[in-house]
């Protein structure tokens, strides 16, 4: 929608800076963007941005976009390019790519896509069509393990859907400091649920503003969540709080369950976690009696541990003993849904053929019997560096971040071994400057958008503003690139933007026409209501059909079927390195790697620095703001240190994805859950000191 | 006078008033520069978060100390002409709040109520982002 006053013209626009889709109002002059502000108009608009969309002009803006396709000219991680036109772009890719899948085979060639990941399906189904297994994403280190252990337990993604705020009357927040990592709306939501008087349990080691809302807060050391959760269960059980009907008609491997969680009393779980065993009794207590109780698991926090897939599945397995699986108010709440778009990120993914040729297969059997979707490229450095079961020649990304992962000085040694290495990007990272081509993407006001606001309404946005130099929609450098290897992508075969929105649109009966037609872009969907009953719901997708506290899967990969409790602080040298060291931890003003180059952002307050408890500070002498150096046993940065009392003690925070100053240098490469393959990023190891007393 | 309060119970320390602040204030996109709010943590480390901006004092000793007027009282505000200042951080020396801030060419940056900008004169964009309702124009 649109509209003029005073020579500013207001658009409304999606923001998408993080991948989320809060609405924003968009005020235009002369075809720039000159203020961003937070929707009220559309419907179900919160009318709040976060900081990040606040400063998305910046974004937009920005001197490093990338405006041309590139190619390289100086030698990998100079940064020297020269500019070459999108036809000459594709046709060398495509060429380079067809000689070496003639020559070497096609799963020598690994697709990625980093961050965003609504194309996803599509770059998905041209890795497949190229004829390789080996396609994956950054979710190898974010989501999928807990998408793995929600699968194993209840097969299917519970963690996707949203909790339902409005019915539950008790609320479990694990691991998820929404205020600064959720779309706007999420925050509002919750803020909703502390005002209306739920019940709020809300496990995080920090003082987050959502521990400071919550009725109760449990504070476990990272990596000992599912200690704590077999606890919770245990007192459940102990006390019979737990559902017995519920148990007794869906799920199966109850007894042993309950065997299994007997010698995790609140007692022990309070050595091992750190959370009074009083609390444990109380949580356990309000989760049954104040049902239902509906739950928020973050999508890395838990998982990011070596042992984090197991403790997942006992936080998700508190699900099965409450009995409010399927329920109003509960987890998987049956919400009547009236439009679903086709295509996207948030629907199925399709399996890849021939995965079990793909580089981690035999790694990670769980992985691959649980996604068949993608490869777990966690270890992507160890594949190109010849570590695999055959060379990778070529790696095509698209917002690849070599940052993103532990140690990425190997990464940044493997590139060499590469004989392509593409990347789709925003801006020139110091990805980009290992690359022997770049692509450059749009941002998301630079495109048509499409979404589903409030269950039923569709919403179209038409382009804001003219698309920067070059740049084009990823998705349409999917398909051109696709037609230069040979192929097409979709049925029928897509070959614009127009055409990706009108696959889209297939589900809700409207078609672009319309849409576009219509007064402000809305139309209601002609999709019948999907309300799926409590019953369909409990009829799960498991091998059993039955929620599985004993995991048929696992047990046929030879991973442990019951969830397992490993204590990582007894692998890790904690005598040398004692504090627990925490990365990732969220900053409101950071989306991962992101928004570092954005002054408006990064200037908010100097982001390289550690947060500790004041205790802990006081006790090494370190005063708030003073330089400190932060050593694992691979190394140390300087950091300064932020005194801060949301810390708990014992345990640091260092964000991450800085380029200057990557806290993900000092992480072992091999530090990774045998299940999930997932980098145990929120608990390893490191010291402090005073910079003066360092040697 | 009119001026922003912002309740510590409510907010929730996510600095989008902060950033709103810079996107209003403004002209160019690439610029670095300060927001005119201020996010104040605990001295204590302790937990809980609070922003301030300018309290528009009556009688405001910032624009009596200002020598240029780029400081003055405008009915029921402290307005803030950036064109006049000079950058000698007076006011910066009077303001019992801390106020004054000062952009990479040493101008003052301060609270307008979001009457100057680029897009001109909006509702306080502070308010208007805040999603936790921590921010009132009083
Ligand atoms: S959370 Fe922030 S960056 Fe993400 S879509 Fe919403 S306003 Fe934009
Ligand atoms: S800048 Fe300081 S002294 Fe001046 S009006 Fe604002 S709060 Fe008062
Ligand atoms: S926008 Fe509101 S909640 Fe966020 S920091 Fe500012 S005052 Fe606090």
């Amino acid at each position: 929608m649109s509209n003029s006053c005073g020579g500013l013209e207001r658009k409304t626009a999606i923001c998408g800076l993080c991948g989320k889709s809060c609405l924003m109002n968009a005020y235009m002059k002369n075809g720039r963007l000159i203020k961003v502000e937070g929707n009220r108009s559309l419907p179900h608009a919160s009318g709040h941005l976060c900081s990040k969309g606040a400063a998305y002009r910046q974004y937009l803006y920005h001197p490093d976009r990338l405006l041309y396709p590139m190619r390289r000219v100086g030698v990998r991680g100079e940064g020297k390019f020269e500019r070459i036109s999108w036809d000459e772009a594709l046709n060398e890719i495509s060429q380079r790519l067809l000689k070496s899948r003639c020559e070497h085979g096609a799963e020598q060639t690994v697709f990625f896509a980093g961050h965003p990941k609504w194309f996803r399906p599509q770059l998905a189904e041209l890795a497949d069509k190229f004829g390789t297994p080996n396609y994956g994403s950054e979710s190898s280190t974010c989501a999928y393990s807990v998408r793995m252990a929600c699968r194993s337990c209840f097969g299917t993604d519970v963690s996707m859907i949203r909790p339902d705020f409005v019915h539950c009357r008790t609320l479990v927040i694990w691991g998820v400091n929404r205020a600064y990592s959720d779309s706007v709306s999420g925050t509002v939501s919750f803020l909703r649920a502390v005002e209306s008087g739920k019940n709020i349990i809300v496990i995080d080691p920090r003082i987050t503003p959502e521990a400071q809302r919550a009725t109760l807060h449990l504070r476990p050391f990272p990596g000992t969540d599912g200690a704590l959760a077999m606890a919770i269960a245990n007192v459940m059980i102990s006390e019979e709080l737990y559902d017995r009907e519920f148990v007794e008609q869906y799920t199966i491997g109850f007894e042993e369950y309950k065997q299994h969680v007997q010698s995790f009393s609140p007692e022990r779980a309070e050595k091992i976690c750190g959370v009074p065993a009083p609390d444990i009794e109380r949580a356990a207590r309000m989760m049954c009696i104040e049902r239902p109780t509906s739950m928020q698991l973050s999508a890395s926090p838990v998982v990011h541990n070596v042992n984090g897939f197991h403790n997942c599945r006992a936080v998700l397995l508190l699900n099965a003993l409450t009995g409010c699986y399927g329920v109003k108010g509960g987890v998987m709440s049956p919400i009547a849904s009236k439009a679903t778009l086709k295509g996207t990120f948030a629907g199925p993914a399709a399996d890849r053929r021939q995965a079990e040729r793909d580089l981690s297969h035999s790694l990670y059997p769980a992985w691959a019997a649980l996604l068949p979707s993608e490869a777990q490229l966690s270890r992507l450095a160890e594949f190109i560096g010849g570590g695999g079961d055959y060379p990778v020649r070529n790696l095509v990304g698209f917002g690849l971040n070599h940052h993103m992962w532990p140690r990425p000085d190997l990464l940044e040694k493997a590139f060499d071994q590469l004989k392509l290495l593409v990347n789709v990007d925003l801006f020139m990272t110091d990805t980009c400057r290992y690359c022997d081509i770049l692509l450059p993407a749009s941002v998301s006001l630079e495109r048509e958008q499409i979404e589903i606001l409030g269950g039923d309404t569709v919403y179209y946005q038409p382009r804001v503003v003219d698309t920067s130099g070059e740049a084009k929609s990823d998705i349409e450098i999917i398909f051109s690139l696709a037609r230069c290897l040979g192929f097409g992508i979709g049925s029928p075969e897509m070959s614009s933007h127009d055409d990706y929105l009108r696959m889209m649109l297939e589900p809700t009966g409207l078609s672009l026409d319309e849409l576009r037609a219509a007064p402000g872009g809305l139309l209601k969907s002609r999709q019948k209501s999907m309300e799926k009953s409590t019953e369909e719901i409990r009829s799960v997708k498991t091998p059993s059909g039955k929620i599985e506290f004993i995991s048929t899967t696992l047990t046929q990969c030879g991973v442990s079927p019951l969830p397992e409790w490993r204590d990582y602080r007894k692998e890790l040298p904690m005598e040398e390195y004692p504090f627990i060291l925490a990365t990732g931890t969220r900053l409101p003003q950071l989306f991962h790697s992101r928004t570092y180059r954005m002054p408006w952002l990064a200037e908010l307050e100097k982001i390289d620095k550690v947060e500790i408890h004041p205790k802990d500070a006081s006790v090494l002498g370190i005063a708030q703001g003073e330089p400190v150096r932060l050593s694992t046993p691979f190394g140390s940065v300087e950091l300064w240190a932020d005194l801060r009392g949301e810390c708990l003690p014992g345990v640091v925070n260092v964000y991450h994805g800085s380029e200057s100053k990557d806290i993900n240098y000092l992480l072992d490469a091999g530090y990774l859950d045998p299940v999930s393959g997932f980098p145990g990023f929120k608990s390893y190891c490191c010291k402090i000191e005073r910079l003066g007393d360092a040697q | 006078m009119r001026h922003i309060e912002c309740d510590s119970e409510k907010c929730v320390g996510c600095l989008a008033c902060m950033t709103a602040c810079i996107d209003q204030h403004c002209a160019d996109p690439l610029q670095s520069t300060v927001s005119a709010r201020i996010m104040l943590k605990r001295a204590d480390g302790g937990a809980g978060y609070i922003t301030t901006s300018c309290r528009h004092c009556s009688g405001a000793p910032c624009a009596e100390a200002c020598p240029t007027g780029a400081l003055f009282v405008q009915t029921d505000m402290v307005q803030v002409q950036r064109e006049k200042c000079v950058g000698c951080r007076a006011c910066e020396r009077v303001c019992l709040f801390a106020v004054p801030r000062f952009d990479i060419s040493g101008i003052i940056v301060k609270c307008d109520l979001c009457t100057h900008g680029p897009a001109g004169v909006f509702e306080p964009s502070c308010v208007n982002i805040c999603p936790s309702g921590a921010l009132l124009m009083v």
